[in-house]
C-alpha cells in the first residue's frame, strides 16, 4: 500500500479498537500479500494478535505469514465463525467477499479496506504525474526516464548488473533514473547509474505511472519491472515462475530485451577500508570470524526467532561474533547477538570483511552476492512467488548473481534445517538443499 | 492531456451504454473479443465458465467485432445465459481506451494482447512457449492454473 493509503487503513484500525470493535473478537485475514504484513504490523501495535491468515493457495497452507499460520479458507466451516472478524484488503476483494459469504459468513464480520480509486481520482494523479514529468524533464532534458516504484533493493541491483548491457544495446546515452526509496538510492549508486532522482514520497510513483497511462505517446518512461500491477493492461506477472520464466529470465528478457545469454555484471566495489575498519572496531566485530545474521524480509517467508536465536548461540560457542543486521524496532536483533546497522553501499565490502552471513532471501542477499564470504541462504519449501517456489524463482546461483552460496531449501524451523546451516559452517564447501 | 481526458470519457459514456443496455451487475461478466488472434478468442470463451465461477456470477455479455464469433458460441454449446453485443473495432478501441487508463470494472477482459505499448501478452506468446490457452487462463482470467487442455476445433485452428 502507498503511505497516504496504509495511514488511512492505520488511522480506520486504530478508531475501531479504541471503540472496541476487535473486542472478543478472533481476528482472521484473507489473504497472503503485502497489504496482509502491514495489516498485521498495525494491529500489533494495537496489542491485537490475528488468530489466522486464510488463503485459497494450497501451496502456502502451512507456512507463516508474519509468523501467522497460513489456513484453507475452508477451517472456517465451524460453528465460531459468525464471532470471527475476517479482514480483506485486495484488489480481488469482490471475489473474495463474496466467498466468504457463499461459506456463511454474514457481512458485518467482515472487514473490508481495500480502496479502490475513482475515475476523477486517477484524473487527479495524472495531472499530479504530469507535474512531476515537467519538473524532471525541465531539470534535465527531454531524456528518456526509467522509473523503479518499488521498494526492493533486489530489483535495482538487479538492474544494476544489466544496466551497462541495456544502454548499450539501446544506444541510450543519457537518462533519467527515479527510484523511491533511500535504500534503493544506495543499492544504485553502487553501480555507475547516473541522473539518479529519489521521489519525495513513493505515491508520486504511482502519479507518473498515471500521467503515462493517460498520455502513453507523450511520456517517455520506462517502468523497470516485467510487470506492474498499476498497469493493468500487462499481465505478465501472472506468468513469473511458469515455464521457466523466472527472476532473471524474465528480467533480462523483456525489462531489457537481452539475449539469453546475456550476464549479470557485479559493480566493482568500492574502497571502503577505513569506514570499515572503524566499523568493526566499534561493534568489536573480527575479521572473517563474524557472522551476520539477516533474519527480515519483506517480501518472502520469515523463521521463527527462536530458530535464530538457537543458530546465534551455537554459532557464539563455536568461537564466532555474530551479529544481525537490524535497524531498530521492527526488525530487532535475534536474542544475544550484536545489533548493527550499516549502509547499503558498504555492505558487500563488510560482509566480505565479517566472512560470514546467514540469511532468509531477501533483496539484501542480492546486494551481498557478490562477496567473496560465506554465504547461507535460507527459502521456505512452500514459500511460493506466483507460480514457483522461491527457491526456483529467486536463486543466486541460477539467477547467475554467484555460485558459491550455500542455498538451503526448508519446510520448518527443525532440527533438520539446524543441522544443515550449522553444518554449512562446519564442511565449509558442503552444498545442502 | 485535454484530448486524452475527452477521449477517457468517450470510453466511459460508451461503458455507461453497456451497463444500462445489459443491466450490469456484480452477477455478470464481460467479454471484449477483438479477434486479432483467433485462437485466442477462443480459449477466452471456451474458459469462460472457469472464469465465471472464480468471479461468482451467473451471466456473460460478449461484445465483439467479427461475427464468427457467434458461430463459435454456438459451436462450443456453453451452457450458461449469453447476450451477445456486435461493436465497430473502433468503438470497441475507445472502451479499451478507457478501461487501459481506469480499471472500471474487474469482471470485463479484453482481448488485446499488443495494445497498449506496455501489454506483454503478445510478445510472451511470440517469444516463449506459452500457448494461447495459457494466456487466456492465467494472464487474462487469471485463474492461478490451467484447468483443463481444449481440444482444438476447426475454428480455432484457422489462424
Amino acid at each position: 500500500m502507498f503511505d497516504y493509503k496504509l495511514e488511512r487503513v492505520e488511522k480506520i484500525l486504530e478508531r475501531l479498537h479504541r471503540k472496541g470493535f476487535f473486542n472478543h473478537r478472533k481476528i482472521f485475514l484473507f489473504g497472503v500479500s503485502e497489504n496482509t504484513r502491514q495489516i498485521i504490523r498495525i494491529l500489533r501495535t494495537c496489542s491485537l494478535e490475528p488468530s489466522g491468515v486464510l488463503d485459497n493457495d494450497k501451496i502456502k497452507h502451512g507456512t507463516y505469514c508474519s509468523g501467522i499460520l497460513v489456513e484453507p479458507v475452508e477451517h472456517l466451516a465451524d460453528g465460531k465463525k459468525q464471532e470471527n472478524l475476517y479482514i480483506v484488503c485486495s484488489p480481488y476483494w469482490k471475489e473474495m467477499t463474496a466467498q466468504l459469504r457463499a461459506l456463511g459468513i454474514h457481512k458485518k464480520n467482515i472487514l473490508m479496506l481495500y480502496q479502490e480509486e475513482t475515475l476523477l481520482e486517477c484524473i487527479r494523479h495524472a495531472k499530479r504525474g504530469r507535474k512531476i514529468y515537467q519538473d524532471l524533464t525541465s531539470g534535465y532534458g527531454n531524456l528518456p526516464v526509467f522509473l523503479c516504484p518499488y521498494t526492493g533493493t533486489g530489483d535495482v541491483y538487479l538492474i544494476g548488473t544489466f544496466w551497462k548491457q541495456y544502454l548499450e544495446k539501446m544506444q541510450i546515452k543519457d537518462y533519467i533514473f527515479i527510484v523511491i526509496s533511500k535504500a534503493c538510492e544506495k543499492t544504485a549508486r553502487l553501480f555507475p547509474i547516473k541522473n539518479i532522482v529519489r521521489l519525495d514520497k513513493k505515491v508520486e510513483s504511482s502519479y507518473l505511472i498515471r500521467y503515462a497511462m493517460l498520455c502513453p505517446e507523450k511520456v517517455r518512461l520506462k517502468i523497470l519491472n516485467d510487470s506492474w500491477g498499476q498497469v493493468h493492461t500487462n499481465p505478465l506477472e501472472w506468468f513469473r515462475g511458469y515455464k521457466g520464466l523466472e527472476f532473471m529470465q524474465i528480467f533480462r528478457k523483456f525489462v531489457f530485451d537481452l539475449p539469453d545469454t546475456a550476464r549479470p555484471e557485479h559493480p566493482v566495489f568500492q574502497n571502503a577500508d577505513k569506514e570499515l575498519e572503524e566499523f568493526f572496531q566499534k561493534y568489536h566485530l573480527q575479521e572473517k570470524n563474524t557472522v551476520i545474521l539477516s533474519p527480515y524480509s519483506n517480501t518472502l517467508a520469515d523463521l521463527p526467532d527462536k530458530f535464530w536465536g538457537k543458530v546465534a548461540e551455537a554459532l557464539k560457542d563455536r568461537g564466532f561474533v555474530v551479529c544481525t543486521n537490524s535497524c531498530g524496532d521492527t526488525e530487532p536483533a535475534v536474542m544475544g547477538t550484536i545489533p548493527v546497522f550499516f549502509s547499503l553501499d558498504i555492505a558487500p565490502q563488510l560482509i566480505e570483511k565479517a566472512g560470514y552471513f546467514i540469511g532468509i532471501r531477501s533483496g539484501f542477499c542480492d546486494i551481498i552476492s557478490g562477496s567473496a564470504a560465506k554465504k547461507v541462504i535460507l527459502y521456505h519449501a512452500r514459500e511460493r512467488f506466483f507460480n514457483g517456489s522461491t527457491f526456483e524463482y529467486f536463486s543466486l546461483k541460477g539467477m547467475g548473481l554467484c555460485n558459491d552460496a550455500v542455498e538451503i531449501v526448508f519446510e520448518n524451523a527443525d532440527k533438520e534445517l539446524y543441522e544443515k546451516v550449522m553444518g554449512a559452517f562446519v564442511s565449509g564447501d558442503v552444498q545442502l538443499l | 492531456m485535454l484530448k486524452e481526458i475527452i477521449a477517457v470519457f468517450q470510453g466511459a459514456l460508451l461503458w455507461t451504454i453497456v451497463q444500462m443496455r445489459f443491466r450490469i451487475n456484480e452477477k455478470k461478466v464481460v467479454l471484449v473479443l477483438v479477434n486479432h488472434r483467433k485462437r485466442l478468442d477462443y480459449y477466452v470463451l471456451a474458459h469462460l465458465e472457469d472464469f465465471m465461477k472464480r468471479k461468482y456470477t451467473k451471466e456473460a455479455v460478449i461484445v465483439f467485432s467479427d461475427k464468427e464469433v457467434c458461430s463459435q458460441i454456438r459451436r462450443l454449446k456453453l451452457s450458461i445465459p449469453i447476450r451477445r453485443c456486435y461493436w465497430t473495432e473502433d468503438k470497441i478501441k475507445k472502451l479499451y481506451r478507457y478501461y487501459s487508463f481506469y480499471k472500471f470494472s474487474d469482471k470485463i477482459v479484453f482481448t488485446y494482447t499488443d495494445y497498449p505499448k506496455e501489454n506483454q501478452l503478445g510478445r510472451l506468446l511470440r517469444e516463449t512457449s506459452i500457448g494461447e490457452e495459457e494466456a487466456v487462463c492465467l494472464g487474462l482470467y487469471r485463474l492461478r492454473r490451467v484447468p483443463w487442455i481444449c481440444p482444438d476445433n476447426d475454428a480455432a485452428n484457422k489462424n
